[in-house]
């Protein structure tokens, strides 16, 4: 579960942003949209645990997130929180399966073939396994991030602008499998962009403005 | 840790040109270190072997350098012949300064080995030991060397014939007096393992006869009849009985006779006339007296010029290869800022990333540390056969040295400095900052 309480950051004396509180439940999935410059993706930073706010808490499955510090807040970012982002980056000396077994060992501290490979074959790139991240096209190296995002078992998955530069066909396909990996994990999903066309793929939106 | 280790050592193989680069500065600075110093210490293991204690060496006059490598080293020709006369007193047991002396005639060979005329007491000079037969005790008997014995397969029993010169040149060897080993010395780990030891009056002979023959061949012969005896074909083996090898009382009668040099141990080194004896010998004499410590350091002092300059060198690529470490790992984390970013977001610590980057320092240090003394021990393994083949004289070259120890420790401090800023750098990413502009 997630709930923020009177969130903030302020970047300089003139600029504040003021956040909505929220209530996410376990399972839930919510979509933020705002448009540029509305402070979307330092939410899903902050959320995230990598930019402190500068007022206001959030709490991430009853631990306040930022009441952690330094190798706890990683290691509860590791195993609680998944992330995608619009463009995903991979480590590009290693194979697209070691890409994810890495990922899981640094958040779980082990590593689970099953787990993986059942990832890889749901997000149907069971194929591509072996391939280094530069060899795969735009949509499986999406793919791909998904299944980064989702092979720790988070309890919160944040996706920031995960469809803005597909087309329509592969905009539906990549947000119905994040909403089905997330129900099959009993993840809540959170999902920050500022493409209007998801509005009508979640029941709980909420916008951001400047 | 195991992780990262293996996620570096991934990293650094995915750019091979990279790699390589830094991989050769990086060997050349550790081989080039290692093969001066395992050449260094061979030389002077070698020199400090061969000093055997000679305090003095009396010859003809010439270059004092030349003079101890011809006849400690046996690495060079000699500046001349002295005669007895001149050594006389040296050679005299009674001498108050001298505690033992050695007469050593040189200027045969057999196959490129040197033979050198002297007395059966040079063994205990070298601390030499007759493994199989005896010394000599007759003319024209040897006790070989046990590199002798090794390389030219010579046993007990066996003859051979010298060849004037120090160079195996078959068209110059002596027709006359073949001599016959009747011991095989111990390997005593110094310049005796190369020699053929004999009786000084072998070298005598041989040289006597052939000049006995040169006037032969001049004189007239109207007076004698030579027919049914050709002189073309045979090698004048003439059956004489067995020589008696020379005496020290024999050597100094013998005043007419020369020899190529004198090594001398005092009774007190540090005596004011012991300290005198070489200048007085130098300025009074004929004859030139030379310390041969005093000659080597001065030829180590030479060549250390050279050494150290290399060193300097071999340093100086140590450094640009650090530098070289250095710019490939910015370089790299600039390239990878968002890798790291994205690692940090999965849950690693920044001293995972700290480690990460520290470990492609050590990698490339260690390879290049591998690869430096592989390349050495090939320059050194093709380097010994040259010294070998040129000078008979072995050398140890796969011997592990043990600045091998600090070679590796600096090579892998070189590594991790090198790498030390730019892990630095990535322990303290802004994950936020990097991710943000990534969008």
């Amino acid at each position: 579960m997630i709930k923020t309480d009177n969130l903030s950051k302020k970047y300089n004396e003139s600029t504040t942003i003021q956040f909505p509180d929220m209530e996410i439940n376990k399972g839930e999935s919510v979509l933020i949209l705002g448009n540029s410059g509305v402070g979307k993706s330092t939410l899903l930073h902050m959320l995230a645990g990598i930019l402190k706010p500068s007022k206001g808490s959030i709490h991430i499955n009853d631990q306040n997130l930022y009441q952690l510090s330094g190798g706890k807040l990683d290691e509860f970012r590791g195993k609680n929180i998944g992330v995608v982002f619009q463009n995903p980056h991979f480590i590009q000396s290693i194979t697209a399966k070691e890409n994810i077994k890495l990922a899981q060992k640094i958040s779980l501290g082990h590593h689970d073939d099953k787990v993986i490979d059942n990832l890889f074959e749901r997000l149907n790139i069971d194929h591509r396994k072996t391939v280094l991240p530069f060899q795969m096209s735009q949509g499986e190296r999406q793919r791909l991030a998904i299944i980064r995002g989702f092979v720790s078992q988070p309890s919160i998955l944040l996706a920031d602008e995960p469809t803005s530069a597909l087309d329509d066909e592969n905009c539906e396909v990549v947000i119905n499998l994040l909403k089905e990996q997330a129900q099959i994990f009993k993840t809540s999903l959170l999902i920050v962009t500022h493409d209007s066309r998801l509005r009508n793929y979640f029941s709980t939106t909420i916008s951001l403005k400047n | 840790m195991l992780t990262w280790l293996k996620l570096a050592w991934k990293n650094t193989i995915s750019n091979p040109l990279g790699l390589l680069l830094n991989l050769l500065l990086f060997a050349l600075s550790v081989g080039l270190l290692y093969f001066l110093l395992v050449i260094n210490d061979q030389l002077k293991q070698k020199f400090e072997n061969n000093l055997a204690e000679i305090d003095l060496v009396i010859g003809a006059k010439g270059s004092a350098l030349q003079m101890i490598l011809c006849n400690m080293y046996h690495v060079d020709a000699p500046t001349g012949n002295i005669k007895i006369s001149d050594v006389k007193p040296f050679l005299n047991p009674n001498y108050p300064l001298i505690k033992e002396s050695v007469p050593l005639s040189l200027g045969d060979n057999y196959q490129g080995y040197r033979i050198v005329g002297t007395e059966t007491s040079i063994l205990n000079f070298y601390q030499a030991k007759v493994g199989k037969g005896n010394v000599w005790t007759n003319a024209n008997q040897a006790v070989i060397g046990a590199n002798v014995h090794k390389k030219l397969g010579l046993n007990i029993g066996d003859t051979f014939k010298s060849s004037h010169g120090f160079n195996q040149e078959d068209d110059l060897e002596h027709d006359h007096g073949s001599i016959q080993v009747v011991g095989i010395l111990e390997d005593a780990g110094s310049v005796i393992d190369q020699l053929i030891l004999t009786d000084t009056k072998t070298v005598w002979e041989v040289h006597n006869h052939q000049e006995s023959e040169e006037d032969h061949s001049g004189h007239d012969h109207s007076g004698h009849d030579h027919s049914g005896h050709d002189h073309a074909g045979h090698d004048h083996h003439h059956k004489k009985p067995p020589s008696p090898s020379l005496s020290r009382a024999d050597l100094i009668e013998s005043e007419d006779q020369e020899i190529t040099s004198l090594l001398v141990r005092y009774k007190n080194k540090k005596s004011f006339q012991s300290l005198s004896l070489p200048r007085n010998i130098n300025a009074n004499t004929n004859l030139q007296a030379v310390s041969p410590a005093i000659t080597i350091n001065m030829l180590y002092d030479r060549m250390g010029i050279g050494t150290r300059a290399l060193q300097l060198l071999a340093i100086l690529i140590a450094v640009v290869s650090a530098l070289s470490i250095f710019i490939s790992l910015f370089n790299a984390l600039r390239a990878r800022k968002y890798e790291l970013a994205i690692l940090r977001v999965n849950g690693a610590k920044p001293s995972g990333i700290f480690s990460l980057i520290c470990f492609e320092g050590l990698i490339i240090s260690f390879l290049g540390f591998l690869v430096g003394i592989l390349i050495s021990y090939i320059v050194l393994f093709s380097f010994a056969d040259q010294l070998s083949e040129k000078y008979n004289y072995p050398f140890d070259m796969f011997m592990i040295h043990p600045s091998i120890y600090w070679l590796f420790i600096g090579s892998i401090t070189i590594g991790l400095i090198a790498a030390l800023l730019p892990a630095i750098k990535a322990y303290r990413i802004n994950i936020h900052d990097i991710l943000s502009k990534s969008q």
